[in-house]
């Protein structure tokens, strides 16, 4: 073919591809305005918290379909627009810009690393426009900002609570820490330091591992390189906690585990098996049984054929309480953030929901422990059993 | 401490068994082969997929693995080295072109599985055995004798055998080898094939003695160069020499270090040898005429 020939295909195949984007993104979003009153909604449907997006996804979901069932606000429909943030702070970012410009939606909801909360929340600060997190916990996120919500337990609470606990009722005193260079871990590990070394606590090392990461034996060597260490406290993720158990297992580590909550998945007993046993963690208490979660979890079950997990139960919670206050005060971010303040006692399937001066949830801690090949609770009243 | 040391070596001869295969390309193909992380992590996937996908056992998958590894290799060479060589391509030009195509396969391999690391082992976890002092797991024996037994093949094999000594005469100079009858190019495949199916073999054993992640091929071919460059690009026994170095000096190097120092100890370490060894500590003397 010609030169000129090839010209002509290059500039027809790059018209074509820009009709087919145009027409792509109008049918992607157009869909969200008019009658329709859209919620952005980030989840991490892949990366290495794809678990915990998934399940808020769900929870979402469910909660969409039955407020529009009943209804909608006043007529009108909810839509969750739903973004696949990949568990990437940067995405994240680029998602909620893409959503306040294009979409121009009051409130955005999701966000399960504290990561993307943190690179997002300037965004929605300056921009006005509530960013209500379903899923992050880095105790960063406390002094985000003002339009910054999240019915995600702090973890400064959930670490601290684990601190009292390993001194006070498993009777550790010297111990080490180990967390995921992202904000989640940060937060964990220094909350869990400030509150361990405050009762009187001796934190002789703390060490650090890169997300992602699949060889921990440089960071093991050092829990039995240094003398006395009776503890490890693990903030990190689930994929990378089970090679550290794994690695620590065959290299016949024996010193006690207390890990930060996200470690909290199935995956962790696929990949480290015997290795998990009686890792022992905190995190915000999630009631099946109570008679709200439990038609939530029947409902959950029937739709998606597997049991409800708190993240779900945090996600759907979020959009039905967002609905709500749509409802009251209107479909205005500043005065939805207002309503959000105002919040107290709110009764959803994840618990009571109130808000502090910060946008912080207020929720009691539970205490788990691996065994069998899952996470079981262990009351306050039995926790010394298992020094 | 004789634990760190086991973690040392054990590291070292994951490297040397990628500087092996690395070095191997350098002098005979005379460039810099960036790609060459890609048959690490493609060898490392394929594995994954034959033995948890398909349900082979570890071995067979394993052996899989390697010959895809060799087989991409092939490809690579054929599809993209040869026709640059065939223009007269520089040496800076071929380093670009193997670098686009580490980046290629590392984000094709993300696309696939994933960025968040897949579990290749699913042997039940037991602590290793109790060798002087410090717990060794099957696989990481495993890792230690495939690198010295490459090493050892590959040193005879160009050594002492007829093939050998053609490859060694291409490395030394393509004209000449031309004039004397050989064919550089073939010569030129066959190095290529058998250094991606060592380079995937380290990764296949790194695979199953960590997890895999997208990246593993990147941060094997920045150790894995490090060696190469200590020990002396395209010798068997600088590989070796320059793995064990850079294993040992990244965990022993930690030793009263925070590990998040463990890039930059390895880094300081080629600073340092190059410094006093500007060639590496056991350049060989063949293929290096330029």
């Amino acid at each position: 073919m010609s030169r000129r020939g090839w010209i002509g295909v290059v500039v027809a195949a790059a018209v074509v591809i820009l009709l087919v984007t145009y027409f792509w993104n109008r049918s992607h979003y157009v869909q969200g305005e008019g009658k329709e009153l859209s919620i952005g909604a980030v989840f991490d449907l892949t990366g290495s918290l794809s678990y915990m997006g998934q399940w808020s996804l769900e929870g979402a979901k469910l909660a969409e379909q039955e407020v529009n069932e009943a209804g909608g606000i006043g007529g009108r429909p909810i839509r969750l627009l739903i973004e696949d943030a990949e568990t990437n702070p940067q995405k994240a970012a680029t998602i909620l810009r893409r959503f306040i410009s294009v979409n121009k939606v009051p409130l955005v909801i999701g966000f399960n690393g504290s990561s993307e909360v943190m690179a997002s929340a300037p965004i929605a600060n300056k921009e006005r426009v509530v960013l209500f997190s379903t899923g992050a916990a880095s105790p960063h996120i406390t002094a985000a900002g003002d339009y910054v919500f999240r019915n995600r337990l702090s973890g400064a609470l959930e670490a601290g609570k684990m601190a009292e606990i390993a001194f006070g009722m498993l009777e550790l005193r010297t111990g080490m820490i180990l967390y995921i260079k992202t904000d989640y871990g940060e937060g964990y590990a220094q909350a869990f330091r400030n509150r361990f070394i405050e009762l009187g606590g001796n934190v002789v090392a703390v060490e650090t591992f890169q997300q992602g990461q699949t060889d921990f034996r440089a960071q093991l060597s050092k829990v039995t390189q240094a003398q006395g260490i009776e503890f490890v406290y693990l903030a990190s993720h689930v994929r990378e906690a089970a090679g550290i158990l794994r690695q620590a297992r065959e290299q016949d580590v024996s010193q006690r585990w207390l890990a930060s909550n996200a470690i909290e998945a199935p995956e962790l007993f696929e990949i480290a098996g015997e290795a998990a046993e009686g890792v022992i963690l905190t995190v915000a208490k999630y009631a099946p049984n109570d008679p709200y979660a439990k038609e939530f979890n029947r409902v959950y079950r029937d739709v998606y054929g597997r049991d409800s997990e708190m993240f779900a139960a945090h996600a759907y919670d979020a959009v039905k309480l967002l609905a709500e206050k749509i409802e009251e005060v209107g479909y205005d971010s500043d005065r939805i953030r207002d309503a959000l303040y105002e919040v107290r006692g709110y009764r959803g399937v994840s618990g009571t929901t109130s808000f502090d001066e910060n946008g912080d949830v207020i929720k009691p801690v539970a205490t788990k422990i691996a065994q069998n090949g899952r996470f079981v609770e262990i009351p306050e009243s039995r926790i010394h059993e298992y020094k | 401490m004789m634990q760190v040391i086991a973690n040392g070596i054990v590291a070292g001869a994951g490297y040397a068994l990628f500087a092996l295969g690395f070095g191997l390309v350098h002098s005979t193909g005379r460039f810099f082969h960036m790609a060459h992380g890609g048959s690490y992590v493609v060898g490392a996937y394929l594995t994954y997929v034959l033995v948890s996908k398909v349900g082979l056992s570890s071995l067979v998958g394993g052996c899989g693995g390697v010959l895809g590894g060799a087989v991409l290799g092939a490809m690579m060479e054929i599809a993209v080295f040869r026709p640059l060589r065939r223009r007269n391509a520089s040496r800076e030009g071929m380093f670009l072109a193997a670098l686009g195509l580490m980046v290629c396969i590392q984000n094709g391999v993300s696309l696939v599985f994933g960025d968040q690391p897949v579990v290749l082992r699913t042997a039940s976890v037991e602590p290793g055995m109790l060798f002087l002092g410090a717990r060794i797991t099957n696989v990481q024996v495993c890792i230690v004798a495939t690198c010295i037994a490459a090493a050892a093949s590959a040193w005879i094999g160009l050594q002492k055998t007829n093939l050998g000594m053609r490859i060694r005469a291409v490395a030394s100079s393509h004209e000449l080898a031309t004039v004397y009858g050989l064919r550089p190019e073939a010569i030129l495949l066959l190095v290529m094939v058998c250094a991606s199916a060592l380079g995937s073999l380290a990764g296949i054993l790194s695979g199953f003695d960590t997890d895999l992640t997208p990246s593993m091929g990147f941060y094997a071919q920045l150790m894995g160069v490090a060696a190469s460059i200590v020990g002396g690009i395209g010798s068997v026994r600088g590989s070796l020499l320059g793995g064990f170095m850079v294993g040992l000096v990244q965990h022993l190097g930690v030793w009263k270090l925070p590990t998040q120092w463990q890039e930059a100890i390895v880094f300081a370490l080629v600073a340092v040898c190059l410094c006093i060894r500007a060639r590496g500590f056991l350049r060989t003397n063949w293929g290096t005429k330029d």
